[in-house]
């Protein structure tokens, strides 16, 4: 077995899954500035310095996320490298939006393995420094150099791991549906009413 | 890198992140509340805890009112913020009140600069007009009766149509 081969396939895919994840990055944040609901973002509204300058800063994060999505395409190494010390960057700022809005999500990495809590982000984006590390500390392929057709099945993983982790899923987009009885977690904004809020259903149902 | 690969790099590229959108998209349309659909029932009184808080804030009900239900995080809803700050029409703002759920004090003091009527709840009243997707707006008449609801940012044109 080639080994050596083998890693390099594995470091090129960690440089294809850390590219698919700012392409989507930069693409959320290119749509919330043409929204231009910007002021609104989790992250914007947390970090007092970002709020001062909504829209440059958020044009700015777009543009260095589209520029990382290069540099993984055409110098895997330095751009493994680069996207490594981003994710490092955005932990803590993702991290404080989702504890002062328990929920909510912190609208980052273009809802790449959509997280929910402080802990998923965390383990997403540990996970995703651990591969961007193990990707920089080797010879992956230029991305550039290679058919698209080989990181298909990558991004196809990557998409249904996704919708596996979201908590706010549906079983159909599930390769495996959930014990019947246990149910799915729930979606943002929905409760079973108990209680007073019981009492007060009166219109609803 | 030839044309034929950059072609595949490109259909690749559209292929997943238009298959991604589409699948948050659907995830989050299917609705959990078994046909009652996010928001209160049509026809139906809106429920009295929301009642008491719209005629507390409002200063007339008599021409019916929007209640919107929105929450940190989710970019529609600051969609609808920014068209209700970006509005610059009173009675619009005087028509809105916008409930939102457990949210950060920055977003508090970020909704109250645009000068609309708020309730903070702590999921109560969220729970008790079954709101299941956000930004669910409802638009109650000057019975309590809930007239119509949307999952929509664009609160500016359904207002416009409930008082058309």
């Amino acid at each position: 077995m080639d080994l050596g081969g083998t890693l390099v396939g594995f470091r090129t895919g960690g440089c294809a899954l850390l590219a698919f994840a700012f392409t989507l990055s930069a693409l959320e944040k290119a749509r919330w500035l043409w929204r231009g609901a910007v002021r609104w973002h989790p992250v914007v509204l947390q970090v007092p310095l970002l709020a001062r300058v909504p829209q440059a800063s958020m044009a700015a994060s777009c543009v260095i996320d589209a520029v990382v999505v290069g540099t993984l395409v055409t110098r895997p190494r330095a751009g493994a490298l680069t996207a490594t010390f981003l994710v490092l960057a955005y932990t803590p700022v993702g991290l404080m939006a989702m504890r002062s809005a328990p929920g909510s999500g912190c609208g980052c990495l273009g809802s790449f393995l959509e997280v929910r809590t402080p802990t998923a982000l965390l383990g997403r984006n540990l996970t995703l420094i651990g591969i961007g590390c193990f990707s920089a500390f080797g010879r992956p392929v230029p991305l550039a150099d290679l058919s698209a057709l080989g990181p298909l099945s990558l991004l196809i993983a990557s998409l249904r791991s996704g919708a596996l982790a979201a908590p706010r899923v549906d079983p159909r987009w599930t390769l495996i549906r959930l014990v019947p009885g246990r149910g799915l977690p729930e979606r943002g904004g929905t409760d079973i009413p108990t209680g007073e809020a019981q009492g007060e259903l009166d219109g609803c149902r | 890198m030839d044309a034929a690969d950059l072609l595949q790099w490109v259909a690749i590229a559209v292929l997943g992140v238009v298959g991604h959108r589409l699948a948050l998209r659907y995830t989050r349309q299917a609705d959990p509340t078994g046909g009652c659909g996010s928001g209160p029932r049509r026809g139906e009184p809106l429920p009295r805890a929301a009642l008491r808080h719209a005629k507390g804030l409002l200063r007339e009900t008599a021409s019916g009112f929007a209640m919107a239900f929105i929450r940190e995080g989710c970019d529609l809803c600051a969609r609808l913020l920014s068209i209700l700050a970006d509005t610059g029409n009173q009675h619009l703002l005087d028509r809105v009140i916008v409930v939102t759920r457990d949210p950060s004090s920055a977003f508090i003091a970020s909704i109250r600069d645009i000068g609309v009527r708020m309730v903070i709840d702590d999921g109560r009243l969220w729970a008790g007009c079954a709101v299941a997707e956000t930004p669910s707006v409802v638009w109650v008449n000057s019975a309590g009766i809930v007239v119509d609801k949307e999952i929509t940012e664009r609160i500016d044109r359904f207002v416009g149509r409930m008082e058309a």
